[in-house]
């Protein structure tokens, strides 16, 4: 047993399982899929009080969750996941996050490491050069309201149909990039304005694109379906709806702060604000929510386009003559309507995932048919310095999580400690002998996401195989990156 | 998590209001002077103390991201409670990100709700950075 106070403590259920019991006002109890030696990493922080916290949400089914990369957050803790019943549960923006959609998706090559080493820092310079990043950093794209609210109900198929891509990108997104039941309609005049120029555009903070190698492969026969093979040159992109996703949250923020008056919703922090989800005010959310999921699918979808570009431009071949697929593109700030089995019946269910990644098992029907098999592609980035990894959704991961893992290594140092603790100039050295080539569109913002500020990935994932989460497939490790 | 924490004191809940707001630019900007150059309004509404300062930071920051606009001064701030609800109106000076020489050095993508503590003289404030 782990006794975090006199309130709180953690017992061990099965191996990396750490039940947190009902207490209080609590609806269910919290589980913490870690290590001890996670669990002792977040003396000090509030995350496992809002592991508690977010037990507190009318109508959350099984328990509240936490992934091993947990870390604390806004209401509720990154790493965070909740499954509301649909007809008698809540909608909460704070179980989604400010960045709605943020997420990641990966591209494979034919190319090698050692095709590319020589060319590192041209390709570098060219993905930099093409692909708007930073604060103010507007993109090429600059769209009116009408076709702002198509891009909101189409997502990325807007973004192919517009010749940002390949229609084949499609079926390997979640969702394939388009999620139902978007309302423009519910979406502020404000947000359409800070949408308006913000497509095709990395942001800043933990966002980036990554030029990676496959070090490691571990499972032979998912690697195959995957098209993945030691050496192989991969590219990472990762960001999400911007300024448009933060105004959605910010509106409804408030809509749910009257919500939770008028629907006498008691919770242990404003941050977990939140409505039913069959209420008009539920329902608009999650419509504008869906609109802002859309946005970022579209985004990393032009993203996507701009590193094929670089890709052809350096090499001089087509994307199509690279073998640039998309594996897979996969949301980590996400609300999803999904069917699960609760208390031995499969029932329609509303999951938060804050900071968590969806892992399907296999022979789930939202699998694409080429990984049904297998189970769904599980992107983890990890940081600019050590390695990411792919995983494969599993069995388990559907009776024990709602099919989620963990989303990346999860930060050590807030911003302003890395800051306080970490020089540039030896962070640029260390990445430099370490082969890892790094452009930024402000030395701030690489000290604040240096390989010293996040936790160890290769702990979060032992720890997320070993909850049964997930299961490795392959490692890979930085070669170039660039930060906004 | 992506936090900084900014502390505001002041004499009255407008002063705390503008003190909050100095501190966000400084942080943005690490105390670089921004010149004023233009003027503009804000105005905000909110159900509480805690939602008018959110709205008037975020209105800010949406400003910022849409406009380019860079604030160096509140120039003027009233807060009036009508109907249930705080209305706040502001005359805001500074420029456009295109007058100045230096990038921002922080991004501040949201005021949050996170711990957020208002009173008359004192003011907490997350920001999602």
């Amino acid at each position: 047993m782990i006794f975090v106070s006199k309130e709180l403590k953690l017992v061990p259920g099965q191996k990396c399982h750490w039940i947190m019991p009902k207490k209080g006002d609590m609806k269910v109890d919290g589980i913490v899929f870690a290590t001890e030696e996670i669990i002792a990493d977040l003396e000090g922080t509030k995350a496992l009080w809002q592991v508690k916290n977010v037990a507190h949400l009318p109508g959350i089914l099984k328990a509240s969750l936490a992934m091993p990369d947990i870390h604390e957050g806004y209401g509720f803790p990154i790493g965070g996941v909740a499954a509301t019943d649909l007809e008698t549960g809540v909608i909460s923006p704070g179980g989604i996050g400010y960045d709605i959609n943020c997420g990641v998706r990966l591209m494979i090559s034919n190319l090698t490491k050692s095709d590319v080493d020589k060319h590192m820092d041209s390709l570098v310079e060219t993905l930099f050069r093409k692909i708007p990043s930073g604060l103010g950093k507007t993109g090429a794209i600059k769209l009116s309201k009408s076709e702002l609210s198509k891009v909101l109900t189409q997502g990325a198929t807007w973004a192919v149909n517009k010749g940002y891509g390949w229609l084949e990108d499609l079926e390997h997104c979640e969702e394939q990039g388009c999620m139902a039941g978007a309302s423009p309609k519910n979406v502020s005049d404000k947000a359409f304005s800070r949408g308006s120029a913000g497509l095709g555009t990395l942001g800043s903070g933990n966002h980036f694109i990554e030029v990676s190698y496959v070090e490691q492969v571990f499972d032979e026969e998912a690697a195959e379906v995957y098209g993945l093979f030691e050496n192989q040159v991969v590219f990472w992109v990762h960001t999400g709806s911007r300024g448009f996703g933060h105004q959605v949250c910010t509106d409804y923020l408030q809509v749910m702060r009257r919500a939770v008056s008028k629907y006498g919703i008691t919770l242990p922090d404003r941050q977990l604000d939140c409505a039913p989800t069959m209420s008009d005010e539920g329902k608009e959310y999650f419509s504008a929510m869906a609109a802002a999921a859309n946005y970022a699918w579209a985004n990393r979808q032009i993203l996507a386009h701009y590193v094929r570009e670089a890709a052809a431009e350096t090499f001089g071949k087509s994307a199509q003559e690279l073998g640039m697929h998309l594996l897979y593109d996969v949301a980590h700030n996400i609300g999803k309507i999904e069917e699960h089995q609760v208390n031995g019946r499969k029932q329609k269910v509303l999951v938060h995932r804050k900071g968590a990644t969806r892992a399907f098992g296999p022979n789930h029907p939202e699998v694409p048919v080429k990984y049904r098999e297998i189970g769904q592609p599980v992107l983890i980035p990890g940081d600019m310095g050590r390695a990411s990894y792919i995983l494969k959704g599993t069995e388990d991961a559907m009776r024990f999580s709602f099919g989620s893992a963990c989303h990346g290594a999860g930060r050590a140092l807030s911003r302003t400690q890395a800051k306080k603790e970490i020089s540039v100039d030896e962070l640029r050295d260390d990445l430099r002998r370490s082969g890892v080539i790094v452009r930024s569109a402000t030395v701030k913002g690489l000290v604040e996401e240096a390989p010293e500020a996040y936790k160890d990935v290769d702990v979060v994932v032992e720890a997320t195989c070993c909850a049964g989460l997930a299961e490795k497939v392959a490692r890979v490790r930085p070669m170039g990156v660039i930060k906004g | 998590m992506a936090d900084v924490v900014i502390q505001a004191h002041g004499e009255c809940l407008e002063d705390v209001f503008a003190q909050m707001s100095e501190g966000m630019w400084f942080l943005m900007f690490e105390g670089a002077k921004i010149p004023n150059v233009c003027k503009w309004a804000i105005e905000v509404q909110g159900m509480d103390p805690e939602e008018l300062l959110v709205n008037f930071l975020n209105e800010q920051i949406g400003f910022l991201e849409v406009e380019g606009l860079v604030v160096s001064q509140i120039e003027q701030i009233e807060i009036k409670k009508a109907n249930g609800e705080f209305c706040l109106k502001s005359d805001v000076s500074g420029c456009h990100l295109s007058d100045l020489d230096v990038s921002p050095v922080i991004h501040v993508k949201a005021a949050t709700f996170h711990e957020l503590e208002v009173n008359p003289n004192y003011a907490r404030v997350t920001f999602d950075v």
